[in-house]
């Protein structure tokens, strides 16, 4: 089933000679159960991509549908309820609040989602598969590079999402971690059916992919 | 308010420095406000105990009690019921050997009438004689005793001191209460005046005689030499250091919020609502306020406790409660000015 569908999407920015296309033309589709990796270099329209996908910001033409909805009809309260509960963020800045312990970030999550997050055991079976159950007392800033992507991945799927969308989840991570993080997302994707989507340029990630697209300059397109 | 406790609980030199500043402005706010009403209180203890709702006075006066006088005739066309009271007032220097000079003032009263009736002695008696005083407790203070015969100013004749009254002061200066007729003696005046002034609890008191007027209490306060611009002064100061408060308390508010936003336009993207956010900035301002005018409240009760019976502070605890609930109004609307910065955060910026 799609989850994910971007038709005909084009983003401009500026006017005259400071216009910039940072996507022209995009035609995209994620399907739950799978993983697709986006690949692309700094400036090609990876970022713009994800923030479009997730609904972050509008197209400047074309229609996003996210589970089959136009995000382009909704008001900007309903698309916050629509990432609140459809959409997992995995970012490149770990999107940890340094003030709470590992285990304070999925109780934010209880305060602000009061239904339908990962039950105590999954969530403890979560950690364990990340390696990070025993870190839940600690704060960011107590923890390396590496654990804290690991949090933010745990924070991300904590509430359940259907599509879980992640902006270069590896950067800050070893082989042996980037190894484990594409499986998990592997995983993700066959074993709960999620529809994930990793933009990076991380070529690592190729070998846990069921689809590859690669962007450059704003255009998109399906590797063979 | 999950967010907001946390933070603080995490970030304790942080928020500790933001606490200690607004312990000390709520410290300096609530000294100067018991400073104020201290000398306000000193300037009008007499006329509080008194109770009273009018002044008649020589319309000539300029609505100063030394200044107006009232002959016979007029006093005696005065109604002089049971809340009605004939005053005189004097300058005086009181003296005993080896006892520092106090300048008191001396009030004159009847013996029939409402401020002698309820005078509250806390020690000795009333006077009895022409030649006997009540004296305010502050006199006691500086070494005088009952008993003790002290001379005003340079007059022949002494008075002595048989009672001491609490809370009687008027224009900062201690009152020594004697007889009218001592009074007479003692301003050494034209024998055809009888007194300064009539004081009256009856808001309504009607003078017939063209030259004398009934001044309202309020208006009678304010026209005491120096008080208006002493109080005016204090509530300036006050004024300012609120206003400067909140400027304060506003930058400070906005500075930490400023740097928060990174992480807010994180959860921001994460679908925590905008509202969620604005209410956590809102209750950790309170937070950060309410436990530094607690503790500046502290202080100054501390202060009052230690500090020396000649400074003049009152600390009226309806009144500092007012001036508290400034305070958290202030850093409300310190905390209400970085919301709109919030409300327009935009999650894109944190993502590539």
């Amino acid at each position: 089933m799609t989850a994910l569908t971007l038709n005909h999407v084009n983003k401009t920015f500026g006017k005259g000679i400071a216009k910039v296309e940072a996507l022209k033309d995009v035609n995209f589709n994620a399907e739950q159960g799978e993983m697709t990796l986006i690949l692309g270099p700094s400036g090609s329209g990876k970022s713009t991509f994800l923030t479009i996908a997730g609904s972050l910001q509008t197209p400047t033409n074309g229609e996003v549908l996210i589970n089959n909805e136009n995000i382009r009809h909704l008001s900007a309260k309903k698309r916050e309820q629509l990432r609140l509960n459809h959409l997992g963020f995995v970012l490149q800045s770990y999107n940890l609040v340094p003030y709470l312990t590992v285990k304070e970030q999925f109780k934010l999550v209880d305060k602000v989602k009061k239904n339908g997050n990962l039950s105590a055991s999954q969530l403890d079976d979560l950690l364990k598969l990340l390696g990070i159950n025993q870190l839940i007392n600690k704060y960011p800033d107590q923890l390396s590079g590496g654990q804290n992507q690991r949090v933010a991945i745990a924070r991300a799927l904590y509430p359940d999402p259907e599509i879980i969308l992640a902006d270069e989840p590896t950067a800050a991570l070893d082989s042996a971690h980037v190894e484990e993080v594409g499986k998990l997302f592997a995983q993700l994707a066959h074993a709960q059916n999620k529809a994930v989507v990793v933009v990076t340029h991380d070529l690592r990630l190729k070998a846990y992919a069921d689809k590859i697209f690669n962007i450059t300059d704003g255009v998109i397109s399906r590797e063979k | 308010m999950f967010l907001a406790l946390k933070e603080i609980k995490h970030e304790k030199l942080r928020y500790g420095l933001v606490i200690s500043m607004v312990v000390l402005i709520s410290y300096l706010i609530f000294i100067l406000t018991s400073l104020a009403q201290g000398l306000g209180s000193q300037n009008t203890a007499a006329i509080d105990t008194w109770n009273i709702k009018q002044v008649v006075l020589n319309k000539d006066s300029d609505i100063n009690m030394r200044q107006s006088f009232l002959t016979i005739q007029q006093v005696n066309q005065l109604h002089q019921g049971k809340n009605d009271a004939i005053i005189g007032q004097a300058a005086v220097v009181a003296k005993h050997s080896d006892l520092p000079q106090i300048s008191a003032t001396f009030i004159g009263i009847k013996p029939t009438q409402f401020i002698y009736k309820d005078m509250k002695v806390i020690k000795g008696h009333k006077p009895l004689t022409n030649r006997q005083l009540v004296v305010d407790s502050s006199f006691e203070t500086k070494g005088y005793k009952i008993g003790q015969w002290v001379k005003l100013n340079s007059l022949n004749q002494k008075y002595q001191i048989v009672g001491f009254v609490k809370n009687a002061k008027i224009n900062i200066s201690p009152i020594a209460y004697g007889r009218l007729s001592a009074w007479k003696a003692i301003s050494n005046l034209n024998p055809n005046l009888a007194a300064n002034a009539l004081v009256t609890r009856n808001k309504y008191y009607k003078v017939t005689d063209n030259n004398l007027k009934a001044y309202s209490v309020s208006a009678f306060i304010n026209n005491l030499p120096g008080y208006t611009a002493q109080n005016m002064t204090f509530e300036f100061m006050i004024g300012f250091l609120m206003v400067i408060s909140l400027i304060v308390i506003a930058i400070f508010l906005y500075i930490i919020t400023n740097q928060k936003l990174p992480n807010y336009a994180v959860l921001r993207a994460q679908g925590v609502p905008a509202k969620t956010l604005v209410i956590s900035t809102i209750m950790q301002s309170l937070i950060l306020v309410v436990s530094g005018i607690l503790i500046g409240a502290l202080l100054t009760w501390i202060t009052s406790l230690v500090i020396p019976a000649a400074v003049p502070m009152t600390f009226n605890v309806p009144v500092l409660s007012t001036v508290a609930a400034g305070l958290v109004l202030t850093s409300i609307i310190g905390a209400i000015l970085p919301v709109r910065t919030i409300m327009k955060i935009d999650p894109v910026k944190v993502i590539g």
